[in-house]
């Protein structure tokens, strides 16, 4: 319980950070014009991303998955840094 | 849903809801009060100048006199309109060269920091709100209670999601009390879920922006964000001083062009009600003039001008802003209520009670499903919390019941009522947990239920002998803001009376082995029967 709590906890918070960083990145045209809409979004999608750690069957699968999760969105955002506009 | 994942739900929503319980139950209390701020601003400060004519072309003349002093400040200088706010003094803010924030009134003769005023009752009330009163760190404080208070908002929805809509409108009074707690607490629960998911995350925001900004700003966004946020949020272009020398529009003539801009953008009303000067005194000098507008989701609105010669430069406002604009608005608005009328604010302060009733019944949950049936002493946990709702819960009610009493008699001592706040709030609440702690819970839920319901009926009963000719003059006027806070203030004295009276009867006729019980020796001679049986 208390090893999915911080899994959640810790590895939720940089992920829904990435999540939110990368959809204003790619956001088409203008990503300045999304910022804060995109920021209203970060706080639930990190709740989110707490609760449904719980759903993980051990402490172990939760680090594990939400450890893949972070290098896959921080890749993304990597990406989208190189390749494209942003503010 | 699995019977596990439910189990696991509930851990989660037991634990969030005791870490984040006693903050929320004090925020929400303290900011249901906060709905009539400006009503207990009147009612604070009975002798408080009605704004004079001249105010604002004073207020001209210092700003002026504060650039010439302190050079720092025409980078970008500040100042209140005074609008009918009695303790809204008109005063200026700006940015000295070491990063630290002044501010001048206009009966000031030198400048102070801005952040040590003096707070009244309504904008300490208001603080009570947001950072419990807690200088510095108290509003992180409340951004992290926020996100608690939201995962336990999600996981309180998904254990109750099964039987959510066969039980919503049950209330079934009766032998088993843990289930009305528990009906009444899902019922709120559910039926105020909106306003609760808006208050999670507009907290969590409103508290954390900045924290926020810099986390994204260093990780996402290589440092443009800050100056970006800055276009987000503001009306004004950017602009770069010319030098040389200017004469500056006043704040006044400012505001009225502003206005006539805002209505002719199609906006229904716009009360200006702070501006700030940019690049004072010098050629290619702007100005942003923040206002309010009804009937709209955020009420806030801005408009830039040229400071010189009085030039629309930009227009952000109700039905003309960007999604950015529009959101950022929109987070104040659903926040303070303030998208409405008067009927708005006092369903805003009814759901603020309802919510600190919500976290109460929670901790009157945790320690109704853990209680011992057979007997008379209950587990250390037991009382820990009781002991806990009762001094913080109650204890805050009557603390703040005590502060707009200390405001009340303040002038008595010949003191400020400004200086007595904050020390008679945190003294009372000291002494209420104290109280508990010695008097058992059970009893001294009754004690401070009967004092926070005198201390009530007191405020209003008081006020209206003593500032009596006050009272009369503001009937006469048609303004009820003084008339409906004494009205109120004896309406939940009552209230807390009843509540009073209701817990007595459970502690002298309820279920003799509880924490609730004042009957121990009935409790111990239970048990032993029980026990021979």
């Amino acid at each position: 319980m208390l090893a999915r709590t911080f899994a959640g906890i810790l590895l939720g918070l940089p992920l829904s950070m990435a999540i939110v960083s990368v959809a204003i990145w790619v956001w088409p045209h203008s990503s300045e014009s999304v910022v804060i809409p995109m920021m209203v979004v970060f706080f639930p999608l990190w709740i989110g991303i707490m609760a449904a750690t719980f759903l993980f069957r051990s402490g172990m699968r939760a680090w594990a998955w939400l450890a893949v999760a972070n290098v896959a969105a921080f890749g993304a955002l990597f990406v989208a840094k190189h390749t494209l506009p942003g503010l | 849903m699995k019977a596990a994942t439910i189990r696991t739900f509930t851990t989660v929503h037991t634990w969030t809801g005791l870490l984040a319980g006693f903050a929320l139950f004090i925020a929400f209390y303290a900011g249901a009060l906060t709905m009539f701020h400006e009503e207990i601003d009147t009612w604070a400060l009975p002798e408080a100048e009605v704004a004079r004519a001249d105010t604002m072309d004073r207020a001209h003349l210092m700003l002026a006199d504060i650039v010439a002093k302190h050079p720092a400040a025409a980078e970008q200088i500040g100042v209140v309109y005074p609008a009918d706010h009695p303790s809204h003094e008109v005063a200026a803010y700006w940015m000295e060269k070491n990063g630290d924030w002044k501010t001048q009134a206009l009966d000031d003769s030198a400048p102070h920091d801005s952040e040590d005023h003096e707070h009244g009752l309504a904008d300490f009330v208001y603080e009570l709100h947001y950072d419990l009163g807690i200088p510095v760190v108290g509003i992180y404080l409340m951004g992290i209670v926020s996100v608690i208070y939201g995962l336990a908002l999600l996981t309180g929805l998904l254990i109750h999601l099964p039987n959510l809509v066969r039980e919503l409108f049950a209330l079934r009074p009766g032998h088993n009390l843990k289930r009305l707690w528990q009906d009444a607490h899902n019922v709120i629960g559910i039926l105020s879920l909106p306003f609760h998911i808006v208050f999670a995350i507009t907290g969590a925001l409103l508290c954390l922006t900045l924290v926020m900004l810099v986390a994204f700003n260093t990780v996402a966004f290589d440092g443009k964000l800050m100056t970006a946020f800055e276009r987000m949020t503001s009306a004004l272009p950017e602009t770069h001083g010319k030098g040389g020398t200017a004469q500056m529009l006043s704040p006044a003539e400012l505001g009225a062009r502003a206005r006539q801009a805002a209505l002719a953008a199609g906006a229904s009303t716009f009360e200006p009600d702070y501006m700030r000067y940019v690049h004072y005194g010098q050629q290619g000098a702007t100005a942003e003039v923040r206002g309010t507008s009804t009937k709209t989701l955020g009420e806030y609105g801005a408009v830039a001008l040229d400071a010189i010669d009085g030039r629309v430069l930009n227009v952000q406002l109700t039905g003309t802003r960007d999604a950015n604009h529009a959101t950022y608005s929109a987070i104040f608005g659903l926040h303070f209520g303030t998208f409405g009328g008067l009927s708005l604010r006092w369903l805003y302060f009814l759901l603020g009670l309802a919510g600190a009733f919500l976290f109460y019944s929670g901790n009157l949950l945790y320690i109704e499903t853990r209680r011992k049936r057979r007997s008379a002493e209950q587990p250390m946990k037991v009382r820990a919390m009781a002991t806990a709702t009762v001094g913080v819960c109650i204890g805050s009610c009557f603390a703040i019941s005590m502060t707009f009493l200390g405001n009340l008699f303040a002038p008595f001592f010949d003191l400020e009522p400004t200086a007595v706040v904050q020390p008679v709030c945190f003294t009372a609440f000291a002494a209420a947990i104290l109280w508990t702690v010695w008097r058992r819970p059970a009893r001294a839920a009754v004690d401070l239920l009967f004092a926070t319901a005198v201390a009530s009926v007191a405020v209003g009963v008081l006020d209206a002998t003593i500032h009596a000719d006050r009272l009369m003059r503001t009937l006469a006027e048609g303004r009820y803001a003084v008339l409906g806070l004494d009205v109120v203030a004896i309406a939940m004295g009552v209230g807390f009376a009843w509540l009073g009276v209701a817990t007595r009867r459970r502690a002298v006729e309820g279920d003799p082995c509880s924490v609730w019980s004042s009957r121990r020796a009935v409790a111990k001679e239970a048990q032993r029967e029980l026990q021979e049986a």
